[in-house]
């Protein structure tokens, strides 16, 4: 296979192979589950959701993992289904990065420059990420949750 | 070889022939110069009735958006002094169908205060009452009058017939008034039963608007401890049951999200002039400016209700007697269809006649209703206390018992308002399309529109050029010029057609002169329109910011406050915890 020369993409991402840990729990549903999506989040969870980026532009196998693990510990109530599709925030790694991601599916963090669209439905949650009210964003199928740095939740449906 | 003679040819007429057609080309020439200037004059009669007609297309179009400006303003000021006509109508309707009761109202407060002062017969009270009887068929408040009188003339047989009688047309109204008259009188024992029985028939989910008269007397300490304790109970009691109801919550944080934006006020239309015109992303920016500067709003609002100051009434009858008016007053069930009629026309005229909008403020705010439950009460005494007949010190406790939902949907609001700010505007003069974020990118806009400009310059100066047409008939004029020297009539054509060659030619060149001014003209104008655009972006985007901010304060505001805080014991020194 030849190796390609010019147009070498921007991004910068880990692709990393691991398999979620299986949930036996049963899920809320309709109100209660947003009952539930509305409690503050936990200090040590936020912050751990804001240091995205702490690993710079490539983050480790190690270290996208935690953070998976540490949002199903975060909802221990939650089905795996209802758990966050991911995380969208500020990237502070400078410029051209404006945001970034953790995709919980793919287990990987990937950090999106200025007019480069966010996959799997995480494009939506681009413009409350930026916004610095907000710590981060929490992206559902069908809702955004967005939490502050004090872990007070705003819910955005479609 | 023979000598050949030549003869002397004779060319004088030849000569003769010459000189005519020289005079008569000449006299040609003379005559296409007029034509050609005849043309060119023709051409820019056709250039300046080319600009008046592109004149009146603008002018037309302006009359067309001034005309329906019109007719829109036009429909709202007849919808206004429709409104205007009907609310008097109304009123009228309303002082007709149901003012007799105002003469049984007036006195059942005349009465309490003539007893208070000893200055009227008990006597001529029970004839008053009776008569009063009588003019007010079905009204549950006549047989009130009558066994207060009875009471007051120890008369316990009748006074006994007169409750059972106003029991039976109003039992609710009936043990709420006689609640409060005997706790204006003093009698502990039998105003808790009648609240009692008042209590005993409400229910959470479908409550009376005069519950407002209750809770007015329980904010402002006009019931005794054990009454306020119970009512204290009970409150709390309703918010729990209501609370277990499934979709409860959410159906709070929607009404008290439709009560925060409808204190929503329409952006300064003189604001941003440019960005206005020439950004097709205004309408979304318009509405998140409106949404952010909403918070001002809430925060002005509640703050104004919270730091009111309550003024106490200088005894216990007064307060009552002040329950009592508007318990009488406001909320009989006949008048309820009229009242509503009321309030729509009273909003139509609140929204300069906009009936749509109306509309929805009235089916938002559902101030007007028969039976409400006990929440959307609260949201009323809140946002419309006018309407809902709230004093300041049930505002006060209503905004206290509601700040968890005030808060949640004040923040879901906020979220809803930032997600809906566009992160790139963009910008339309013309054809030209661009977008900024922050107005920060100038130069290369500037370089952009340039761009665009040079592209259609190149594009208006290819049409100029000299076309097909105009290089046939330069082959044309020089084949025949060749051809002609031996006939007249081809001179005379390689001659016309020589000179619309030369014509093209300077027109072309003139045209082309015009076009390279105007797009300088066009370029200097869009540069000028594009900065005033990118000012209005960078005002915009910190005026944003600015009023954004402001988010956090309501946070602030409504935290610390607490039910027990709004709780006045005005006429007693015991202090009530919900």
């Amino acid at each position: 296979m030849r190796r390609p020369i010019i147009g070498l993409g921007a991004q910068t991402n880990t692709r990393l192979h691991v398999e979620p840990a299986k949930r036996t729990s049963v899920g809320l549903e309709g109100a209660a589950l947003e009952m539930r999506l509305r409690q503050k989040r936990s200090s040590a969870f936020v912050e751990a959701m804001t240091r995205l980026d702490a690993g710079g532009v490539v983050a480790s196998k190690q270290q996208v993992q935690e953070l998976i693990d540490r949002i199903s510990a975060e909802f221990p109530e939650l089905a795996e289904l209802q758990l966050p599709l991911g995380i969208v925030s500020k990237c502070y790694l400078g410029n051209p990065y404006e945001v970034h991601s953790l995709d919980r599916n793919l287990a990987i963090i990937e950090h999106y420059k200025r007019g480069q669209s966010l996959p799997n439905g995480m494009e939506k949650a681009r413009r409350l990420a930026l916004h610095p009210g907000y710590a981060y964003i929490e992206v559902y199928t069908n809702m955004m949750c967005a939490v502050t740095h004090t872990g007070e939740v705003s819910i955005i449906k479609e | 070889m023979a000598d050949q003679v030549v003869s002397r040819a004779d060319l004088s007429g030849i000569n003769s022939s010459l000189r005519s057609l020289d005079h008569s080309l000449n006299t040609i020439s003379n005559n296409l110069n007029v034509v050609a200037q005849q043309v060119a004059a023709v051409s820019m009669q056709v250039s300046s009735v080319e600009q008046q007609v592109e004149m009146t297309k603008n002018d037309l179009d302006r009359l067309a958006a001034e005309f329906r400006e019109f007719v829109r303003q036009d429909a709202l000021h007849k919808n206004l002094q429709l409104a205007e006509t009907r609310l008097v109508k109304i009123r009228q309707e309303l002082e007709n169908k149901f003012g007799h009761y105002e003469e049984v109202r007036r006195r059942a407060i005349g009465i309490l205060q003539a007893v208070d002062t000893s200055l009227v017969r008990k006597e001529t009270i029970g004839l008053a009452s009776e008569e009063q009887l009588l003019a007010a068929p079905r009204y549950w408040l006549a047989p009130c009058l009558v066994a207060l009188s009875a009471w007051l003339n120890d008369n316990r047989e009748l006074a006994e017939r007169a409750v059972m009688e106003a029991l039976r047309r109003d039992d609710e109204k009936t043990s709420l008034f006689f609640a409060l008259v005997t706790r204006r009188g003093g009698r502990f024992r039998a105003s808790s039963a009648w609240l009692e029985r008042y209590l005993g028939q409400q229910d959470p989910n479908e409550l009376k608007r005069e519950i407002v008269v209750l809770v007015d007397a329980f904010a402002n300490g006009i019931f005794g401890l054990e009454a306020r304790k119970r009512c204290g109970m009970l409150i709390r009691s309703w918010l729990e049951e209501l609370s277990q109801k499934p979709g409860f919550v959410e159906a709070q944080r929607e009404q008290w999200k439709n009560a925060l934006r409808a204190k929503a006020a329409a952006l300064d239309p003189t604001k941003f002039p440019h960005l206005r015109e020439y950004s097709p992303t205004w309408p979304q920016l318009q509405q998140a400016l409106e949404g952010a500067h909403l918070h001002d709003i809430i925060y002005q609002y509640f703050n104004f209700i919270l730091t009111q100051d309550v003024v106490p009434t200088k005894d216990l009858a007064a307060a009552v007697d002040q329950l009592l008016d508007v318990l009488v007053r406001e909320f009989d069930a006949e008048e309820l269809p009229l009242r509503r009629e009321e309030r729509i026309n009273e909003l139509i005229i609140q929204q300069n006649g906009d009936r749509q909008a109306a509309e929805q403020l009235f089916a938002n705010e559902r101030v007007v209703e028969e039976r409400l439950d006990f929440t959307q009460l609260l949201t009323n005494f809140a946002m419309y206390p006018a309407e809902s007949k709230a004093s300041v010190a049930t505002q006060k406790l209503a905004v206290a018992l509601s700040k968890d939902w005030i808060l949640e949907a004040h923040r879901d609001l906020t979220a809803e308002n930032r997600n809906a700010v566009p992160l790139d505007i963009e910008i339309t003069v013309d054809e030209w399309k661009g977008v900024s974020r922050d107005g920060g990118n100038e130069a290369e806009l500037v370089e952009q529109l340039d761009r665009h400009l040079q592209e259609k310059k190149k594009e208006a100066l290819k049409r100029n050029r000299p076309g097909f047409m105009n290089w046939l008939s330069l082959a044309a004029g020089l084949g025949f010029l060749w051809f002609g020297l031996e006939t007249r009539f081809l001179l005379v054509v390689s001659a016309i057609c020589l000179i619309v060659f030369v014509y093209g030619q300077i027109k072309s060149a003139t045209n082309k002169k015009k076009i390279v001014r105007e797009f300088a003209e066009l370029f200097e104008n869009h540069k000028q329109i594009l900065l005033a655009v990118l000012s209005d972006i960078v005002d915009y985007r910190r005026e944003y910011e600015a009023a954004d901010a402001n988010a956090v304060l309501i946070g602030e505001l409504l935290e610390p406050v607490t039910p027990d805080q709004y709780v006045y014991s005005t006429h007693d020194s015991a202090r009530t915890v919900i």
